[in-house]
Order: C-alpha cells, then sequence, then structure tokens
C-alpha cells in the first residue's frame, strides 16, 4: 500500500503508466468498435433499402441511388434551392416573432397574478390542443400567401416558449430572490440578475421543444397553402408520382431538422453551463 | 431611544418585545436585547428554535408582530442598508462568475465601476479568493464558495454583518480555517456581526457574548461574556481552561432550557 521507499515509488510510477497507456488503448479500440458498428448498419439499411427498392412498383418506393439522382437533379435545375430558401424564410420569421412575442408575454405572465389568473387556462388548453386541427380556420382567416405560413409556424412554436419561459420565471429560487432583496436590489435589479438568468435553462429548452413544432408546422403549412416550399415539393412529387423525387424533400427535411435541434441543444449548453451541474449544487 | 453609535463601521442592534407567530406557532416571544456597536454575539440554540428567524428579522427579510428592532438606532422596516448578510446556503448566483458574485452587493448598490473593481479585488484577496475571479460556483469547493459569500457581504462594508449558520454545510477542516479567517477579519475592522448558530464552541471561538436560545417560542435566556483574550485563534481557544468551563455552562444552559436536541459539534 505504502509507497515510502523511492524504489516502491519508481514502481508504482511505472505501472500508473503502463495503466494509463492500457485505458488509452481500451478507448480506441472501443471508438473503433463504435464507428465500424455504425458503418455496418448504414450499409445494411442502404443496401436492403436498396434492393427492397428496387424491386418493387417505383410508384410506391425508391432505391437510394435513384433518391440520390433526383437530388442531383433537384439541386441542378434550382428546384431545391428555391424550395429550402422558401420554407427557411418562412419558419425564421414564424420562429423570430414566436421568440419576440413569447418571452416578454411569459414574463408579464410570470410577474403578474391576475394575468396569470386570466389566461393560465387558455394558453393550457391551446397548448394540449393539437394545433393542426385550427390549420384550416387559419387559411380560412389568413388566406392561402405567405402570411398564413408564418401564422402557422409561429402558433406551433410559440406555446412551448410561452410555458417554459413562465415555468423558468416562476421556478427561481426564493433564497436567491432574498439575497438580492438584502443587498437592497429593487424589482428591476432582482429581474435583471435573478429571475431573467435562472430561466435561461428553462428558455433554451423551449427552444428546442419550439423549433420541432415549428418544422412540423412549417410542413403543414406547405401543404395546404400556396405553391412554395418542402412541403409542397413532397406534395406535388406525390400527386405525380414521382416517389424518387419525393423522397428528397423529405430527407432535406429531417437533415435541417437534426441540425437545428443541434444548434439548439448546443445553445442550451453554452448559454446556462451552470444549469449541467445542477446536481453538485 | 437613542442607539449608542460606535465607529463609523459598526452599527448597534436593539430588540425590544420582538414577537413573531407562523400562524398558531409562536416562533419568537419577547426577545430583549441590546448588542453595542462593534461587538461580536453569537445566537446560540438548537436547530429549529427561531434564530435564523430573529436574524432574517433583523435583516429584514421578514417582518415582526410586535416589538421593535432597531439598526443604528433606526427602526427596521425592510433591509437595512446598514447590514449585509452571509447566507448558511452560500446563496451564489450560479450563473454570475466569483467575481460577478462577490460585486453582487456594489453593483446593486450602484458603485461606478473603478471603485467596484478595486474593492472586489481587495476583498476577494482578503478571503484567498485571488485567481478564481473567473470560476463559476460550481467549478469550487464549499469552502471556497462560502468565502465568496463572506467577501460579497464584507464588500459593501457593512456595518452589520449578519451570519446565518454560515460554515454548517462545510467540512470540519474547512470551517476550522474558516473561523480563524473571519477572527482575523473581524479582529482588524470590529464590524457589529450577528452571528447564529447551533455549535457551541463555535459560539465560544468567535464571540464577545453569547446569546443562549430556548426552544418554541424562542427566547434569550442567558446572556454569557466571553472573556478569552484576543487576538485569538481556534487551536489555542480550544487549548484554555475557561473554553472547558464556558461549554460546560452552554450545554447546562440548553438541556435547562429545553433544548436537549442542541446539537454537539
Amino acid at each position: 500500500m505504502t509507497a515510502g521507499t523511492p524504489e516502491l515509488r519508481l514502481a508504482s510510477e511505472e505501472k500508473r503508466a503502463a495503466n494509463r497507456e492500457r485505458i488509452r488503448r481500451a478507448r480506441t479500440r472501443r471508438r473503433l468498435t463504435m464507428w465500424g458498428v455504425r458503418l455496418a448498419s448504414l450499409a445494411i439499411v442502404l443496401g436492403v433499402w436498396q434492393w427492397y427498392g428496387s424491386s418493387v412498383n417505383p410508384i410506391l418506393f425508391a432505391p437510394p441511388t435513384k433518391i440520390a439522382h433526383a437530388f442531383v437533379m433537384l439541386v441542378r435545375d434550382g428546384t431545391l434551392g428555391r424550395a429550402l430558401v422558401q420554407s427557411l424564410t418562412v419558419f425564421g420569421i414564424g420562429m423570430g416573432a414566436a421568440i419576440a412575442v413569447a418571452i416578454p408575454l411569459a414574463l408579464v405572465w410570470a410577474r403578474y397574478q391576475v394575468v396569470d389568473w386570466a389566461i393560465q387556462g387558455y394558453v393550457n388548453a391551446l397548448y394540449a390542443t393539437p394545433l393542426v386541427a385550427l390549420v384550416p380556420l387559419l387559411i380560412l382567416w389568413f388566406g392561402f400567401g405567405v402570411e398564413a405560413k408564418v401564422i402557422i409556424i409561429f402558433s406551433f412554436a410559440l406555446f412551448p416558449l410561452l410555458i417554459n419561459t413562465y415555468q423558468g420565471a416562476r421556478s427561481v429560487d426564493r433564497g436567491l430572490v432574498e439575497v438580492a432583496e438584502s443587498f437592497g436590489c429593487g424589482e428591476l435589479a432582482t429581474w435583471r440578475h435573478v429571475i431573467l438568468p435562472s430561466a435561461v435553462p428553462f428558455i433554451t429548452a423551449g427552444l428546442n421543444l419550439a423549433v420541432g413544432r415549428a418544422l412540423v408546422g412549417m410542413i403543414i403549412a406547405e401543404f395546404y397553402t400556396s405553391a412554395s416550399g418542402l412541403g409542397y415539393m413532397v406534395i406535388s412529387a406525390g400527386n405525380t408520382f414521382q416517389t424518387a423525387k419525393m423522397f428528397v424533400p423529405i430527407l432535406v427535411v429531417m437533415a435541417l431538422g437534426v441540425l437545428l435541434l443541434g444548434v439548439t441543444r448546443t445553445l442550451k449548453r453554452k448559454a446556462s453551463p451552470w444549469s449541467e451541474q445542477e446536481g453538485r449544487l | 431611544m437613542v442607539a449608542p453609535e460606535g465607529g463609523l463601521r459598526a452599527a448597534s442592534v436593539e430588540c425590544h418585545g420582538v414577537e413573531k407567530w407562523f400562524g398558531e406557532l409562536n416562533v419568537l416571544a419577547a426577545v430583549d436585547f441590546s448588542i453595542p456597536a462593534g461587538a461580536f454575539v453569537s445566537v446560540l440554540g438548537p436547530s429549529g428554535c427561531g434564530k435564523t428567524t430573529l436574524m432574517r428579522a433583523i435583516g429584514g427579510l421578514t417582518g415582526i408582530d410586535d416589538g421593535e428592532i432597531l439598526v443604528g438606532g433606526r427602526r427596521v422596516d425592510g433591509p437595512p442598508p446598514e447590514a449585509a448578510i452571509v447566507f448558511q446556503q452560500f446563496g451564489l448566483m450560479p450563473w454570475k462568475t466569483i467575481y460577478d458574485n462577490v460585486a453582487f452587493g456594489l453593483v446593486a448598490r450602484g458603485f461606478d465601476k473603478r471603485q467596484l473593481d478595486e474593492r472586489v479585488r481587495h476583498y476577494l484577496d482578503l478571503v484567498h479568493l485571488s485567481g478564481f475571479e473567473r470560476s463559476y460556483p460550481y467549478q469550487v469547493s464549499g469552502g471556497m464558495q462560502q468565502r465568496a459569500g463572506l467577501a460579497r457581504a464584507l464588500a459593501v462594508e457593512p456595518k452589520l454583518l449578519l451570519m446565518d449558520e454560515p460554515f454548517a454545510s462545510v467540512d470540519a477542516m474547512t470551517r476550522e480555517i474558516l473561523h480563524d479567517e473571519l477572527l482575523g477579519i473581524w479582529e482588524r475592522d470590529r464590524r457589529t456581526v450577528v452571528f447564529i448558530t447551533h455549535s457551541i464552541d463555535e459560539a465560544i471561538v468567535l464571540s464577545d457574548e453569547i446569546f443562549v436560545m430556548s426552544r418554541s417560542p424562542a427566547t434569550v435566556v442567558a446572556q454569557i461574556p466571553v472573556d478569552i483574550q484576543r487576538p485569538r485563534r481556534e487551536r489555542t481557544v480550544r487549548g484554555l481552561p475557561q473554553f472547558g468551563e464556558l461549554r460546560e455552562y452552554c450545554w447546562d444552559l440548553l438541556e435547562s432550557g429545553g433544548a436537549e436536541e442542541a446539537a454537539r459539534s
């Protein structure tokens, strides 16, 4: 146990170096295995898809090679790029409007008991409603143009942001509010130094949820409204039985979703590094 | 009722017939005492006896139902600007760096940037936190978090320092080190300190006077002067014969005061 003599200490240091080396090698092996399995899995999935996709009626399914071909075609003639820009534009406006409305509204909601009593019921009910059910109504009100799309995306993104921000502001540590009070902070300073920062992890979590829902809203809006965007590409390819072409916007939306959720997750980690360590506090 | 005002740096504390109820529960009853400016007083009592409530009342964080509390001769109605609190659970903002946490009280009081920076660095240095300015609370130990809590309170240069079992949640070895540091800091400045604790030893080591509180409803049953020469250090105080005598005496008082569960720490 004890490393009293120099010889013993030397021996244990060698041992430690050997251990480190062993652990490092085990970790490398593990990582290689992981990537091996992932690649093999991808190869199998693509292989089965290719085989099955080529053996059934092309109206029902398309193999990866055909989809890749369609992808290149759609990129070349600019269709995909145009649709992507159209989709991202309405997505950005709708999402931005949702953030701009939800956060201040939620803070007012959390601050004033009267507002809480007045609106809590509606917000919870609307959050629970599958908003898809409201889409025909929204189209009736706002037409088939860009406005309708923006409003649909806005309403899909609004509620998770609203509710999360509200809960973040409400679940502030009372002890810290007291600390602020004891140092002479007024209400505004307490909001600035305590309540708002403590709500940040909730807001970013809400953002993560809102992005997922806004993407759903975007596609649905494009199904029902004007002839533009990735959703419309899916519909129009489907209506003309061009199945390989239909897969392209679907895969693009999938990639978009993965990318945007990755961004919001990173934002959450960067904006509130302390909340990752909650257990230690 | 004019309070004896000590040095510029210290404020007196007086309680007159203070009473506090939580619904049907009488927490504080007939609390009467006065603490001269510049004294270090420990309020000693069993856990849950109401001593934290007393501190919160002095700090203006909770109202009282009868009587009055004066800090520096002025009636407490909201947090008195003379006072700063060191909290049991440190009360650091997890989203602020150690530097910003220590600066917090000064920011709240509207200090300008240069003046603030000088002070913050001075007090960080005083509690041995220089070099950790950019760390976040979760990245440093409990002892260091409480040093930051202490520095934050000291930085506003309060005339009254209220400490609510500040060392209860750090380990024993760190606690002893922090005791000595607090003694060193206090013996230089002599601000008034009201130190809440359930540890007899801690009360003896640190204070000029110990107020022993009884359990529900809590009231001050004895005021015991601690005639041990300063400057003090924990290990030397513990070696003195008076230490054992005082310890026995406090212990007897707590037991006879119905405080069977007083912690022996």
